[in-house]
């Protein structure tokens, strides 16, 4: 698709939490790739004793106390089936009616959520993006689980992307839906032809065999970028290939760390290279998101590509569909190995007529259903190989099963420990000006790929921007 | 005949008599029979033109619509537009869409009526006829997305086709390239109306005598003389007509930005219409994209005022 | 002589038929091009790309749209369909409530305002016609976003009602112009000798009038049905629900990066469009006047 969609200006709404809730949460304490989680301690009991006794048996399976409401109400963007299942176990399980609010794209939920709200409907649990995050606690439209029973047990199992997405402020506020990262996949057949055995493992090595597929007549366009306008697509690449690089585009504090020798601007004259002077990239790279880029990549013309979901692996090596099934190999990210990555989560709506039985829900979408299994998340591991917020699911042999046929299992969980939270990358996520800032820098960044201007007068640009939306 | 009347019948007998008859005045009937109508319009289009004035005159978003605080902002709607560069961009890509489209519209327009108005392949014109209404009829939105799909970048038919017939060497970009996204656009819109123009062209060709023809090839005009003077002035109300409607219609296209481009790249395909979707509906800045509604509406106006007066009127004279 | 003269003409010929074969391309082409990707999988259109006639064809896509056979569509894939599709069947319907009724208010609404203007000639009706026809060139954007905040308060969102009457005031005008241009053209004297036979002129309206108007009533309908199934930013404005969407609005959602399936978007753009194309063909003579007695003044 060539430019943002109707709904693109949604994130300019967006607005974060002020950097002083993030610094006390002490998600800006650790920085650097995350070693394997170990357990947190339990979050502080709350201030104000909670009115509702608690349960006797687990949480996931017992009924609250007070009253059920009429209906419950799930607003989401569809996930295959999953969310249809889900919803009809958790009628069968309590005999609570759930009415779906599916929005068919991720762009639009944003949208619904502020006209529903606005209009004081009734919304129990919400399917978030967590830039969303911010300006909803701000405006109220969501509440956190406090004094809700089990949310401990949830923590526990909660890896660190998790965690350091759902605590904001010493609060807790939702269970994951799903947890993805940046990597990178190249086409097998191509390093045959070539003779290559092994896949890149640094910037230097990336273009030299770049520059061997296009003399060899084999790849015009080796690299095929996600690139298309948009925040997870052309800004989420140039955050990843920053803090691969080594460099950051903010530092702690929210500034740009773009001057010149930095090397961000250094990371964005190399992209720009790829383009314009070496010519390996597709220039349709700067048109491409989500599924169309995928799916060029099933015609086989290309060697590399690099995206922000992991779980794409499943749809580039889909044994029914794609063309080129099995052959699309996963590569550890170069340097390093060091990673983007993040946590998507299930809110409490703050328009929930009983918080009780909207915790029920929530716990059904994104923990664990009555019977105690994490249903959805296997579910969604399984089926479309999204990674989970909770330990057990990651490492339960059956989602290892399932992965088998898309990726190599254990390459991608070493990745995915390399895999950093993408407000520690890019503290300045959170702030309120930095929807207004990343359309801006979009512009300026497609404008020097594109080759338009110098990658100095990009980083200037949005070194400018930066000054004028944050003051 | 004489008149032997005994009396003269009361007012209301006369009334009666009339009421019996039940027939009403013309003027009566008239109003009665028009005024489903003029409740249909003054709902649908003359209350809501007046409703977006005093929309454009106001600061309106949800919030304020849900609680009711619709501040008063004079002219600062119109204000916030005429210093947005984006809006003055976006009506100068409406006035590079609307006169290419316009331009190729007529002259494809006037050809294919000539090409299938054109005696010796008679059967070939007449199945032509016949399908000429198929681009009309499809959906503006669907015909949108089939181009989008057909300007697909990685393996689009388009694509596929000019590589096949030699005239590409690399797979290339449409809508997503900045100099050629509003063009594809002007293609898409174009396949859809052109038919229109046709079907007018061609009724008015119809209409002018097989004899003047025949007596100007007797003596020796060539086809292009034949046109000049035979064919050309004969149709040139027609083409007035067609300039003026396609003018403004092309001004206001919408399914088709919205199903290729979105406004992309960057802003290249933002025109008019695009620009007050944008504001009214994803911005949500009710009162910004009510004023911009207007002034998109004050445009039209003036083209079609001008339409009217200059070349309408000249072809009346002529 | 004779020789070279039927010689020549035959070169022209040529040229002309290779003219009208290249205008049977543009044409047909592209809808022909939308087929050829409704027939094929998911992974034959991206695999053999190059190849623009398949190898293999299905009907699979339209078993997906029709029969709801989502057991066809495994794999990961699945997980990004655009869900919409499955609800084919419903917003075809929707379209058809719409279209009908609309076409029939606008019919009986437009029908009697237009004899007004034809034949009942008052001094004020001339002025209506021209309001009428100024209306014709408002903008639909002026409109849309004071009937969205209209609709909300009177609660016509995510109704066919709202759709419906929205759609009937919009393309009123219209209507109303391809009728009275018809009306105006039937010869006064019918109505005449109705009347002197003691039919009043509303009686003559519907004794006379709109019989013998038939093949205009027809062109305007046809019109107006095509119109308004085809109409897609004031249903799109005016519903969120897709219980409610009528076709084109299907289409719209189908306009995204995020859930796609190329060959089943074919397959839905193809059926979404069937309908008006078929009308416009089958009916094109009823078409052709209406949009020459609608382009054209008098």
């Amino acid at each position: 698709m060539s430019g943002p969609k109707v709904t693109r200006r949604q994130f300019l709404k967006m607005a974060g939490v002020t950097a002083g809730g993030l610094a006390a949460s002490g998600l800006l304490a650790s920085c650097g790739p995350q070693a394997t989680p170990t357990p947190a301690p339990p979050t502080p009991a709350p201030a104000v004793p909670t009115p509702t006794p608690v349960p006797a048996g687990p949480a996931w399976s017992t009924a609250p106390s007070v009253a059920k409401p009429a209906k419950v109400y799930w607003v989401y963007w569809p996930w295959g089936k999953t969310e249809d299942e889900v919803a009809a176990q958790f009628e069968a399980d309590w005999g609570l009616p759930v009415e779906k609010v599916a929005e068919p794209n991720v762009e639009q939920v944003y949208a619904k959520v502020n006209t529903l709200y606005a209009a004081g409907e009734q919304m129990d649990v919400i399917k978030t993006l967590t830039p969303w995050i911010g300006e909803w606690i701000d405006n109220e439209v969501i509440q956190p689980l406090d004094g809700l029973p089990g949310v401990d047990e949830y923590w526990n199992d909660m890896n660190e992307l998790c965690r350091q997405t759902v605590k904001l402020d010493g609060k807790i506020w939702g269970l994951p839906y799903y947890q993805s990262f940046h990597i990178g996949a190249y086409f097998q057949d191509h390093f045959e032809k070539a003779g290559i055995t092994e896949p890149p493992k640094t910037y230097e090595e990336l273009v030299d065999v770049c520059l061997k597929l296009k003399k060899d007549g084999i790849c015009e366009y080796p690299i095929l970028w996600m690139a298309g306008q948009g925040a997870e697509h052309l800004t989420f690449q140039f955050y990843q290939l920053v803090w691969n690089w080594g460099g950051t585009v903010f530092d702690k504090d929210a500034k740009p760390t773009l001057g010149p020798g930095s090397k961000a601007r250094e990371a964005l004259a190399w992209w720009q290279k790829t383009f314009q002077e070496w010519k390996i990239t597709a220039p349709e790279s700067l048109e491409l998101r989500y599924i169309p880029a995928c799916k060029a990549f099933w015609t086989g013309k290309y060697a590399f590509h690099f995206f922000p979901h992991h779980y794409y692996m499943s749809l580039l090596n889909s044994e029914a569909e794609s063309p080129i099934k099995g052959r699309v190999k996963q590569m550890m990210c170069f340097g390093d190995g060091r990673t983007m990555g993040w946590t998507e989560i299930f809110t409490l709506g703050s328009t929930a007529k009983s918080k009780e039985w909207a915790w029920m829900l929530l716990q059904a979408a994104g923990g664990k259903t009555k019977d105690g299994n994490y249903t959805a998340a296997m579910k969604y591991g399984i089926g479309a190989m999204l990674g989970s917020g909770f330990n057990s699911v990651n490492r339960h042999p059956a989602i290892r099963e399932a992965w088998k046929k898309w990726t190599n299992v254990d390459l991608n969980l070493k990745q995915w420990e390399k895999a950093t939270v993408k407000f520690i990358v890019v503290p300045a996520m959170m702030k309120p000006w930095h929807q207004k800032w990343q359309d801006a820098a979009q512009v300026s960044i497609a404008n020097c790929l594109a080759g338009k201007i110098t990658a100095d007068q990009a980083c200037d640009e949005m070194i400018a921007k930066h000054k004028e939306v944050a003051g | 005949m004489e008149r032997t009347e005994a009396f003269r019948p009361s007012l209301w007998a006369r009334l009666r008599a009339r009421l019996g008859k039940g027939e009403l005045s013309p003027g009566l009937l008239a109003f009665f029979l028009v005024l489903p109508a003029i409740l249909f319009l003054l709902a649908i289009i003359a209350y809501p033109i007046l409703y977006a004035l005093w929309l454009s005159l106001h600061e309106v978003t949800l919030k304020g619509l849900a609680k009711g605080e619709l501040p008063f902002v004079g002219l600062k709607n119109y204000s916030t537009i005429f210093r947005d560069p984006v809006f003055w961009r976006s009506l100068l890509h409406s006035a590079e869409f609307v006169g290419t489209t316009v331009a190729l519209e007529v002259t494809l327009g006037l050809s294919i009526a000539l090409i299938i108005n054109d005696a010796r392949a008679r059967a070939f014109g007449t199945l032509n006829k016949a399908l000429m209404l198929l681009p009309w009829a499809v959906p503006p939105i669907a015909n949108g997305l089939m181009w989008f799909y057909i300007y697909n970048p990685s393996f689009g038919y388009l694509n596929v086709i000019l590589y096949k017939l030699g005239l590409i060497d690399q797979f290339m970009q449409f809508a997503g390239n900045p100099k050629l996204a509003l063009f594809s656009v002007v293609v898409a819109f174009m396949w859809r109306v052109t038919p229109f123009s046709v079907l007018l062209f061609h009724a008015a060709l119809q209409g002018i005598p097989e004899d003047l023809y025949d007596a100007a090839k007797v003596d020796g005009a060539g086809a292009l003389a034949r046109f000049r003077f035979i064919t050309f002035p004969l149709i040139r109300s027609t083409l007035a007509i067609v300039l003026v409607l396609r003018t403004a219609f092309a001004f206001m296209v919408f399914d088709e930005i919205f199903a290729i481009t979105a406004g992309g790249p960057g802003d290249r395909t933002w025109v008019a219409s695009w620009y007050t979707y944008q504001h009214a509906f994803s911005y949500l800045e009710i009162g910004v994209g009510a004023a911009a509604a207007y002034v998109m509406a004050l445009v039209i106006a003036i083209i079609t005022v001008t339409y009217v007066l200059v070349v309408y009127r000249r072809v009346e004279y002529a | 002589m004779v020789r070279t003269v039927r010689r020549r003409l035959r070169l022209d010929t040529v040229a002309i038929s290779l003219a009208n074969v290249l205008v049977t391309l543009f044409i047909l082409g592209p809808v022909f091009l939308l087929f050829l990707g409704a027939i094929q999988t998911e992974k034959s259109l991206v695999e053999d790309y190059m190849r623009l006639i398949p190898t293999q064809v299905t009907l699979q896509n339209f078993e997906v749209i029709l029969l709801g056979r989502e057991d066809i569509l495994h794999d990961t894939g699945f997980y990004h369909l655009p869900r919409i599709i499955f609800e084919f069947k419903r917003v075809f319907l929707n379209s058809l409530i719409i279209a009908t009724t609309t076409t029939v208010l606008n019919l009986l609404v437009g029908s009697m305002a237009a004899y007004a203007i034809a034949r009942l000639r008052q001094r004020w009706t001339q002025g209506f016609m021209y309001t009428n026809l100024a209306s014709r060139m408002v903008p639909l954007m002026v409109l849309m976003v004071p009937l969205f905040v209209t609709l909300r308060t009177l609660k016509l969102l995510n109704t066919l009602v709202g759709v419906i009457v929205t759609l009937t005031g919009f393309l009123l005008p219209y209507t109303i112009w391809i009728l009275q241009s018809f009306f105006a053209s039937l010869p006064e004297e019918l109505e005449d000798a109705a009347r002197i036979d003691g039919c009043t002129r509303f009686g003559s309206f519907l004794r006379v009038v709109l019989p013998l108007s038939a093949p205009g009533m027809g062109a305007a309908g046809v019109i107006v049905f095509i119109l308004s199934w085809n109409e897609f930013l004031i249903p799109f404005i005016v519903t969120t629900k897709s219980e409610v969407y009528p076709v084109p609005v299907l289409i719209a959602t189908l306009v995204t990066d995020f859930h796609v399936y190329y060959s089943l978007v074919c397959a839905s753009i193809l059926m979404g469009l069937l309908p008006s194309v078929a009308l416009a063909l089958l009916l094109q003579r009823y078409v052709t006047r209406g949009l020459l007695a609608g382009a054209l003044k008098g």
